[in-house]
């Protein structure tokens, strides 16, 4: 595992914001968290497009802050089919 | 009895399409209005609100709604407006509606809300403008709720609201973000006026149920919360419910 540049709680915000930006995700309550060496990303989505999404924009984001961490979306549908 | 169902937080989008319409085929079964407490859409783009509109032009029963603060973030809250009016939909911005079921007038009184916290633990107009900005924005939003439930004479009153006037429905949320998640200031508004019933959304991981100090019932029903497309409360009509309100009004500020 590579040092992240940024300590966790900046990477934390900049992942959360993200998220809520990104207009393929678009979610203001997403919890992002560091469980290990992994980023962990939970909350409800409306649709599984976006929580397909997720992954993607975190790691994007990651990506652009030069942490290459693992990514694991336990992100879920807000309603039950 | 008249039953309203009600749901919040469905953020539309462009990939909703063909997904809410089948979650809501049996509402017209279940219930004698729909309710929709606030974040309609994820961006507030008015292709957003058409996908929405198109998703609820199935439903047969009367849907009353507000905008949440989703609905605002492009900046263009009254073409949201303006396109769910135009499938039908009644859209409440401080303002109140009469809608008739079976001889019972019911009477919804909706606004968004707002932040700034709850008692012990909110924020105050003081200091810096942009604080009395944000402080007078919940304000001024709380009293125009206040006006519109007291213009209802009606047999049911219900408050529709995004934000959440009471911690309790909160529970499951951060403590940091309650100040972010709604303002006492609603719930006192309920309070002075009287109400049978408060529906809110906006707390994804808070809990369904709560009442203000005066004992009216507040239920949060976003989407998350209550994991199913929509809930349904039924209200009995012969006057049985007793509309929970302060017995001595607070004094205005």
């Amino acid at each position: 595992m590579s040092i992240p540049q940024l300590p966790n709680d900046y990477v934390l915000v900049h992942v959360a914001k993200a998220l809520t930006s990104d207009r393929r995700v678009g979610e203001l309550g997403l919890v992002v968290t560091v469980e290990h060496d992994a980023i962990v990303i939970s909350g409800s989505v409306s649709t599984e497009s976006r929580r397909e999404a997720v992954t993607a924009v975190t790691r994007e984001a990651l990506d652009a802050l030069g942490d290459d961490r693992a990514v694991r979306n336990e992100t879920h549908l807000a309603v039950i089919a | 009895m008249i039953r309203i169902g009600a749901f919040a937080d469905v953020h539309a989008g462009p990939d909703s399409k063909g997904l809410i319409a089948p979650t809501l085929v049996s509402t017209e079964d279940d219930a004698d209005l729909l309710m929709i407490a606030g974040d309609l859409t994820r961006y507030g783009t008015v292709d957003e609100a058409r996908v929405l509109a198109g998703e609820l032009s199935a439903v047969t029963i009367p849907i009353v709604a507000v905008l949440g603060n989703h609905d605002y973030h492009d900046g263009h809250p009254s073409a949201v407006i303006d396109t769910l009016e135009d499938a039908g939909v009644i859209v409440l911005e401080g303002e109140s509606t009469v809608v008739d079921v079976r001889g019972s007038r019911v009477g919804i009184a909706g606004v968004k809300g707002f932040g700034g916290g709850f008692a012990g633990a909110c924020a105050s107009a003081f200091g810096e403008p942009e604080m009395k900005a944000f402080v007078g924005h919940s304000e001024d939003i709380a009293m125009r709720l206040e006006r519109s439930l007291r213009a209802l004479d009606t047999d049911l009153r219900i408050a529709l609201l995004h934000y959440a006037p009471v911690p309790d429905t909160l529970a499951g949320e951060r403590l940091e973000i309650y100040p972010f998640l709604g303002s006492y200031l609603l719930a006192e508004a309920i309070d002075r006026s009287g109400a049978h019933l408060v529906l809110h959304g906006h707390a994804h991981s808070g809990t369904e149920f709560g009442t203000t100090a005066a004992g009216v019932p507040v239920r949060n029903v976003a989407q998350p919360v209550l994991r199913y497309p929509y809930k349904v409360y039924e209200l009995p009509t012969d006057g049985s419910l007793v509309m929970g309100s302060l017995t001595a009004p607070l004094p205005h500020s």
